[in-house]
Parts: C-alpha cells; structure tokens; sequence
C-alpha cells in the first residue's frame, strides 16, 4: 500500500490553529498568489490546503527545487559506488570535451557542480539558451572566468550537467531511475517528471513536476537521514552533508534569510534549517530540530520578496511553538477556521471595483493602432456583469481571452507558440489559465493572467481609456513565455 | 548661514509610544542586517528617536537620491501657488525652444501634471551619464504613447520639472526653497544639489540634506503645507501631491509600492506617504496617527529592505500607538538610548582570523587574464588590518580594510563624478572598508562609499594552494564600474 503520512491537528504538536490561520493571513496581507501550504511535524501532516484549481492530486511545477532531487540522485550513485564527489565532471563527456578544454573547465568535479561552484560566470544566462540544441556541450563550450570549487555562484547549468551525468551513468534520466529507489517506496506519484532540454534529457535544474505531497515527502525523507517509512533510500552520509553547510553564500545574496551557506543543491536556512528552493515559491523549508517542515507552492514571480516575506511569517508565527513540543488542548473551532480560509477558494484575483461609469462607454469598442511597441494592432474589451473578454491582435493573430472580475475565468492562453514538453519546441496548445480584472481607477482596467500549467508564470496588463483612446501597458513575469507582452501602446477607436 | 533649528525631542512615552516597541523596530532592522545610516522618529512634532550608526551623525548631509523628488513636487507647488504655473500647462508651451520640427501630438500633450505622477509619453529614461542636456533629451526623446494614462515611474520627469523651476524663477530648485521653505521651516540653508551634465539640479536624485532636514519637510508635508502656523506650501497642492493621484500597481513588485502614485510622493498602506530615495532615504509619514519616521542608509543590492523597514514599523511601533500619554517606562528608555547611542555602520561578518592569513600574507598573485582587468593582487595582514593592493586597468591601488571593523579612507579610484554628474572629481571618494573570513579559505570584504553618492563593492577571495579565485561586484549607480567578475591567479 502506498505510504501516506498519518494526519492530526496542529495542536496535537503544539502549534495552534490560529497561529497557522495568522501564518496565512500574512501571505495575503502582502498579496502573494499562493497555490498550497502543506505542514508537518513528526511525520505528521498537521495542516494542508489549496487554492482552486490546485488540489492534492495535481502536479505543480517545481522550478528549482528539482535541483535537490537532482542531488538526491547523485547522493544515491554514489552509494551505489558509481560516482564519486571528487570525480571530474569531464569523465562523464568524452564524447563532448574538445581536445583544447580550458584547464579550469577541466578541473571541476561532481562536488564543484552540487555546490554551485562551476568555473563559469553567470551573468544573464546559463551557458545554455532555448535556441541551442545541446546543452551538455554549451557546457564545455562556455570560456570559463575562474577555477571551480571556490566561490558559489548559483547557476542551473551545473544541475543541468548532473541531471545529465545521471543518465550517462545509469542509461536512465533521473526521474526514472528515482522512481524505483525513491518515489515509489516514499509513496511519492509514481508519474512524476520532467521538463526537457532542447537535446531530450530532463531538465533537472527546473523542470520536476510534482504534486506537494511529493515534495513534502521527499523532503521529510531528506530531514530524516534518508530514511522514510523504514526505508533507508538515500545514504545518511550524503544527505547529511548535502544539507549542510559546503559554501558560503553570503556574497550573492541580497537578503539575509539566504546568507545561511548552500550544501550540495540544498539552501541552508536559520535556525540550523535547510531548503529546497523553486522560482515562484516552490519551498520546502526543514528545521530538523524542530522535526517541522512546510511546503508552499505559488506563483509568486511578480513578487520577488515572497520567499521572505514566507520565512518571515514562519518565524514570526510558527516558529515560537516549536521551541518545545507540548500537545495543545484541542480547539476544533480554530482548527476549522484555519482550513476553511483557502480551502476551495480560488487563486487570488484583482483587487478594484467591479465597475465604473467607464465600463458602458469602452465596452465592445475597438481601438486600432499601426505600430506601437507592444505590436498590438487592435483591442477590444468587452464587459459583461462580473465577467468580460479582452480581445486583440498583435503579430501571431487574433487573441481572445476571457476573465472575471472580483473572481477567475479559467480558460487556455491564446498563444500556442510556447514550449510544452521539451523547451525549444512549440506546445501547439495554449497554457491553461486563470484571469481576473478589476477597476483600480475610473478609468484604468487592471487584469492579470496567470498560467497555470507546465509552465508557471503572471501576465499583467493595465488598460486605461480616455477620450476614445485605449493606452495599454503590460508587464510579465514568467520565464521564457508571454515574451510578446511587454511595452506600452496607445490604440485608437 | 543660519543654523537649522533642532526638532523638539521628548520621551517616546510622552507621545505615547513605548520605548521598548521602538527598540523592537531597530533590532527588527539590525535582524535583517540592513545598512542604515539613521533612523528618526517623530511624533505630535517632538523627535523621539534619534539614531546614527558612526561616522553618520546629526551634522552630516546624506544624499537623498529619489527622495530629492518630493522636494522638486513641492517647489512646483509654491510656484503653482504663486500662479506662475498649472497643472495643465504642456511641457512643450513651457519649453518651445526644445520642441522637434514636426513633433508628435503626444510630446505636444504632455502637461505638467503628467510629468509630476510619472505618466509620460516616453517609455525610458530619456538622458544618460554622458548625455549633455537632460532637459532637452526628454523634450525630444521619441514618443510610445499617450501621456497622462499609465505610471511609469521616469526620473527624466522630474529632472525637466526642476528645469522649469530655474526656467519661471532664474534660480536652481533649492535656491528657490531656500527663502521660501528651508530657512522658515528650520532646515540647514545650505542643503544642495547634484548637477547635471548641462550644470542644472538634478532633482531627481541629488539633493544633499541632514536626515532631520528631511523629517522637518515631511512634517510641513504631512501638515498642510505648515510649518509654525505659516503656510510655506500652498494646502490644496501639497494635499493633492500626497494623495492617490494614479494607480501604479502594474510594475512595481512589492505591496507598499503598489498603493498608488501622488505627485512625486508615494502613497503606502495604512493611508501613509512617503518619499522613497534609492538605497533607503525616506520619509514615511501616517497622518492618522502624526507619526513621521525618516531614515537614511545604503542598501543598495538588498531588495527587500523597504519591505523589512516598513514591515518592522507596522508590527512594532504601529500597533503600540496610544493616543494618550503613556507612564514613564525609565528603564526602557535607558534601555533605548544606550541602543541608539551605540550603532555604527555594519561591517563584514564571519572570523576575525583564519590560519590561511598567515600562508598568503605578503605573496603576490599573478592574475590570468579576466573581465576585471586585474593584473595581480597582494594581501599582506596585520592583526585586525588586511591591507590589499592590486593593479588593473586604471593602475595601481590599495585598499585598507578593517577585519571586524571599519577602516575610513580615501577609494583608491579617482575617476567617479562628485558635485557633477559627467565630470570627475580628481579625487578618491570617502569610504569605509572591513572584511572577514567566512570560510578558513575565503576572505569576504566590502567597502562603503559614502561621498556626496552612496554604493558599496564586495569582494570575495578564496585561497587554495597556490591560488587564488575572486570575485567581485557593484551596487552603485553610475561608479565602480568595471568590478564585476570573476578571476583566478597563481602565486607569482
């Protein structure tokens, strides 16, 4: 039977309800779209909740915290004795390494990559980008700036290369050959997966997909020496020392809740915690000695402060119940209240009047534009009660996409032109959605787009009318999608 | 010169705040490890809270950067209170002589309005360091849209509104506030201005003021425009410049920025305003409670620090506000006052030794070609001194730094602007240099420019063998360019 962990209140550890109900409040108070919040504490599932359409059967994509299930494969080829840390990363690349490899590139290791301390300088990209058809020989084609192994400088590439090195080694990409030797014994989806680069391996930097009981199970079994349902999946001393402090971090880090060091594609935290850290608010936070973790999904991108704005309502509100551990008297009515907040509601929307005197008067006009930079040559908003449709034209045709206001419409994106499962290569459908739009002022129309599928990722666009013209200024957070809606325009009817 | 009157102080407790929610607040900041200059508190008109972190003090001018803005809105204000100027005049009546042949419809629409709640018509920054003449460049720059429709926060904007005040009146901006604001409402008289290329102010970012300078114009802007029962800016325009006059939750990322656009004045929660300068030079101001906190620093490269300040603030001080008097709390003041009393600038955490400063002291390294342009390095410590010398692409330089500790200088580059954007100061700005180990190999270091422009520059060397791998990085607007990157030397 599938392990599942066993369920009880936050009480019954010692964290009142209210406190995980004020835990949530302060994510809203700074409006972070958040899509789950899962907590444990001594393996056992104390709270559990998700925004519509998020449920607990649906896959999210993790971004960067793949990179720890990365690091998990390697830790487990090691203790299978077919790779070790001081290995050079080269032994793994004949095939690629050019006769003339530059003497630091040559040098680096597997642990040089896990601690994110390759001999490249990240600055706006990886040494890989969609257009380029191998990434594993982007790798080696890269000058190099520096010797590996002694400053951290985070950069996907190195999870990329290991991901990599897992199925050289194994014949296997690394989800596959994690599902026998840990996703099925954790009670992990048997059908997690991956992303893949442009050259058809996994992208293990970014691209797990995973529900967040998943990912809390990984990580409980990453908390607790490898060992799940008494199984030991992962060597002790591997994950001990991936999720320990290898490096310091304190040069790169712009706030102080990531000068905590970095261990082998682990982040180290305060108090003597670790994480595992996706773009977007993909988390899972560990305090060992609290025998605590929680896990968040989101789309936060728009938002670069949340993961601290998350860490900060932990300590604050969390936090202080775990210094000790004494059960709680039972409080059903708190307990109630805490899931009742986000459970079954939907994904946050746009905040603003549902109308205004503006609406009658734009609504089912369209403007027209010959040029502008947002390359939009029409625009059309229709309204109607609490829902309407934005349509428009820009380069790849004829758009029409469809929002709530003061709530979602769910729909697909009309572009069909962004990567499905392989980056690089056309999807053909478009991303599912949620849209919401909302007044902010008399005359502005203010909407937000966030697609929900493989691909996480807000669009943003302000509308303002006056005088028969539509002036649109839009915005994007998402990584290598909504590229086309970025600029401002003045249409005309 | 006249000196600036001090603000009335009194004990927290008298206008009802305790002294220990306000010690909270400063050690909430020092828990982020953000890098203030100076924290000031006022309540009801009395300072209750006044604290430098050395060499900052109560003396010293601070470059306000973006804060600079608010002070150009206000002068637009008393000229339009003169009846010198409308909201609605257009830009391009005001400048004619900078009009394009055949301009766009949109450049001759932009008014004045338009300029001072950031909803141009243009889509960047229309002027660079080495451009010229910024007023002209915003004039002229190519159009993308209708003005007055979208914020888009764009400090060519402002600086074409402190233009236009020298334009009306002969004088720069802060001359014109001298007679009519600074002097009646206790500010130093000598409070200054960063200069263009063209020798305007740069009142987008360059007035240099005391940070109780700054608390005395937040106060005469959250009262009505009053200072001592005089009206220095008209009521009707300061109140409009601090209220919601656009929404600008579109591009910016964090909630308190997002809760609209005065004219050039910020609107934040709890019905607050403020004025927001890059690096942390702020005035935020509550009406509904008569609380005005003002505070000064250098975070540039740490993103969330107006976020952490204003989250402190609303956790700690906020909710303890008692509209009356509150008893006398001795010991928490006492308690506050030897906190406030005993900050001093941040300097690099970690060891303060490690056994590798012996093994590298006095070795020089020979760098491999690199994007910094170094050549070669030398470290030689001396108990809690480390001092570095390297050569690059402008010469020879050395760098002194204290190891858990400041150590002022002079920066060893002369080449960055000072009084003058585009002109070099010939001279090595003021700064302040420490470093430390954060691993037995790798020596973190960081200095501190704090001049008439503010930016910081951390190193990190990591030593291993006959080795040496570095890297380096800026956070600073228009300086320290060229120290990013990485390099690697060996032991010469």
């Amino acid at each position: 039977m599938k392990f599942e962990f066993p369920m009880t209140t936050p009480e019954a550890v010692g964290i009142p309800s209210a406190a995980v109900e004020r835990f949530l409040m302060r994510l809203e108070n700074k409006r972070l779209p958040m899509h789950s919040i899962l907590m444990l504490r001594r393996g056992k599932l104390v709270f559990e909740t998700y925004r519509k359409p998020f449920d607990v059967n649906r896959k999210h994509r993790l971004y960067s915290t793949s990179k720890s299930f990365v690091s998990v494969a390697i830790g487990i080829l090691i203790g299978d004795g077919k790779l070790a840390l001081d290995d050079l990363v080269t032994k793994f690349f004949p095939d690629l390494v050019p006769e003339d490899l530059h003497p630091y590139t040559a040098a680096a290791t597997i642990r040089d990559l896990l601690m994110m301390a390759t001999p490249h300088l990240r600055n706006d990209s990886c040494t890989y980008t969609p257009q380029k058809p191998d990434w594993a020989a982007s790798y080696f084609q890269t000058l190099p700036t520096h010797l590996p192994g002694k400053i951290f400088s985070y950069d996907t590439t190195a999870t990329m290369m290991l991901s990599i090195i897992v199925k050289r080694i194994t014949g296997v990409e690394f989800t596959e050959f994690l599902r026998d030797r840990l996703f099925i014994p954790a009670g992990m989806s048997e059908d997690i997966r991956c992303i893949e680069t442009p050259c058809g391996h996994e992208w293990g930097g970014s691209g797990v997909l995973a529900t967040p009981r998943d990912l809390m199970k990984f990580a409980y079994t990453c908390m607790n020496g490898g060992v799940i349902n008494g199984q030991q999946l992962i060597p002790a001393d591997y994950i001990k020392a991936a999720t320990s402090k290898q490096i310091d971090n304190t040069f790169t880090a712009g706030d102080y809740e990531h000068t905590f060091g970095y261990g082998y594609q682990f982040w180290r935290t305060r108090h003597n915690g670790f994480a595992c850290r996706g773009m977007g608010a993909q988390l899972a936070i560990c305090l060992p000695d609290q025998d605590f973790i929680l896990v968040t999904t989101g789309d936060t991108q728009a938002i670069p402060s949340a993961t601290c704005v998350i860490y900060e309502a932990l300590w604050a509100e969390i936090y202080p119940y775990l210094e000790k551990y004494v059960s709680l008297p039972e409080n059903p009515d708190a307990c109630a209240k805490a899931c009742a907040r986000w459970d079954g509601q939907e994904i946050i929307h746009v905040e603003g009047a549902v109308t205004s005197p503006m609406a009658e008067k734009i609504s089912g006009v369209t403007y027209r534009s010959s040029g502008n930079e947002l390359n939009f040559t029409s625009l059309c908003v229709t309204l109607n009660g609490d829902t309407g449709t934005l349509a428009w034209t820009n380069a790849t045709g004829a758009h029409t996409l469809p929002f709530g206001i003061g709530k979602q419409a769910g729909s697909r994106f009309p572009e069909t032109h962004y990567y499905g499962s392989r980056i690089g290569t056309p999807a053909g459908y478009g991303y599912d959605c949620v849209t919401s739009a909302a007044w902010v002022t008399d005359s502005t129309l203010h909407l937000v787009c966030y697609a929900i599928d493989d691909y996480i990722g807000t669009l943003r666009m302000e509308i303002n009318f006056e005088d028969n013209t539509a002036t649109v200024q839009s915005t994007k957070f998402a990584e290598w999608f909504f590229d086309e809606y970025y600029g401002l325009a003045t249409l005309e009817a | 010169m006249s000196r600036p009157t001090p603000l009335p102080t009194a004990v927290p407790e008298s206008v009802g705040i305790p002294s220990d929610a306000i010690e909270a607040f400063l050690r909430k900041i020092l828990d982020k490890r953000l890098y203030m200059h100076s924290v000031l508190l006022v309540r009801h008109g009395k300072l209750i809270c006044e604290c430098y972190w050395k060499p900052f003090n109560r003396d010293r001018k601070h470059r306000m950067y973006s804060t600079s803005k608010s002070f150009v809105s206000a002068a637009i204000g008393i000229l339009i209170g003169e009846e010198k100027l409308s909201l609605d005049a257009t830009i391009a009546e005001l400048f004619p002589e900078w009009v394009p042949e055949n301009p766009s419809p949109w450049t001759l629409e932009a008014t004045v309005r338009d300029l001072l709640r950031m909803s141009t018509h243009i889509s960047r920054i229309s002027y660079c360091d080495t451009c010229p003449d910024w007023g002209k460049s915003f004039v002229q720059y190519p159009v993308s849209h209708k003005p007055g429709q979208v914020f888009r926060y764009d400090t060519s904007a402002t600086t074409t509104l402190n233009i236009l005040v020298h334009k009306l009146t002969g004088m720069e901006f802060t001359e014109f506030l001298r007679e009519k604001l600074f002097i009646p409402a206790g500010m130093n008289d000598d409070i200054w201005c960063v200069e263009t290329p063209c020798g305007h102010e740069w009142g987008g970012s360059g007035v240099q003021a005391t940070p109780q300078d700054l608390a005395k114009f937040a106060l005469v802007c959250m009262n009505g425009g009053r200072w001592n029962g005089q009206q220095l800016i008209p009521e009707d325009y300061i109140r409009a410049a601090t209220s919601r006059q656009i929404d600008n939750s579109l591009l910016n990322t964090a909630h308190e920025e997002q809760q609209g656009y005065g004219y050039q004045f910020w609107r934040m929660t709890h019905n607050a305003f403020a004025t927001l300068g890059m690096g942390s030079q702020c005035a935020i101001c509550v009406p509904d409670r008569d609380l005005v906190l003002v505070f000064t620093g250098d975070t540039q490269g740490q993103p969330f620090a107006l976020q952490n300040i204003t989250d402190a603030l609303w956790d700690t001080v906020y909710p303890a506000l008692s509209d009356m008097p509150l008893k006398d709390n001795p010991a928490a003041y006492d308690s506050l006052t030897t906190y406030t009393s005993t900050r001093e600038l941040l300097c690099v955490e970690g060891a303060l030794s490690s056994p590798m400063s012996a093994l590298v002291s006095g070795s020089t390294y020979r760098m491999t070609e690199n994007d910094l342009g170094w050549t070669s390095l030398r470290f030689d410590f001396d108990g809690d001194r480390a001092l570095l010398r390297y050569n690059n692409g402008t010469g020879a330089h050395e760098i002194l730094f204290g190891i858990g500790r400041n150590i002022p200088q002079a920066f060893t580059e002369t080449q960055y602007y000072d009084r003058r954007i585009g002109v070099p100061a010939g001279y090595g700005l003021e700064c302040h240099a420490s470093a430390a180990w954060v691993e037995d190999r790798s020596l973190l270091t960081r200095v501190w420019i704090t001049d008439t422009c503010f930016g910081n520059l951390k190193m990190q060397f990591t030593f291993d063998g006959d080795t040496v791998t570095m890297l380096a990085d800026k956070n600073a607007e228009w300086f320290l360019q060229g120290y990013h990157g990485f390099a690697s030397g060996s032991r010469a």
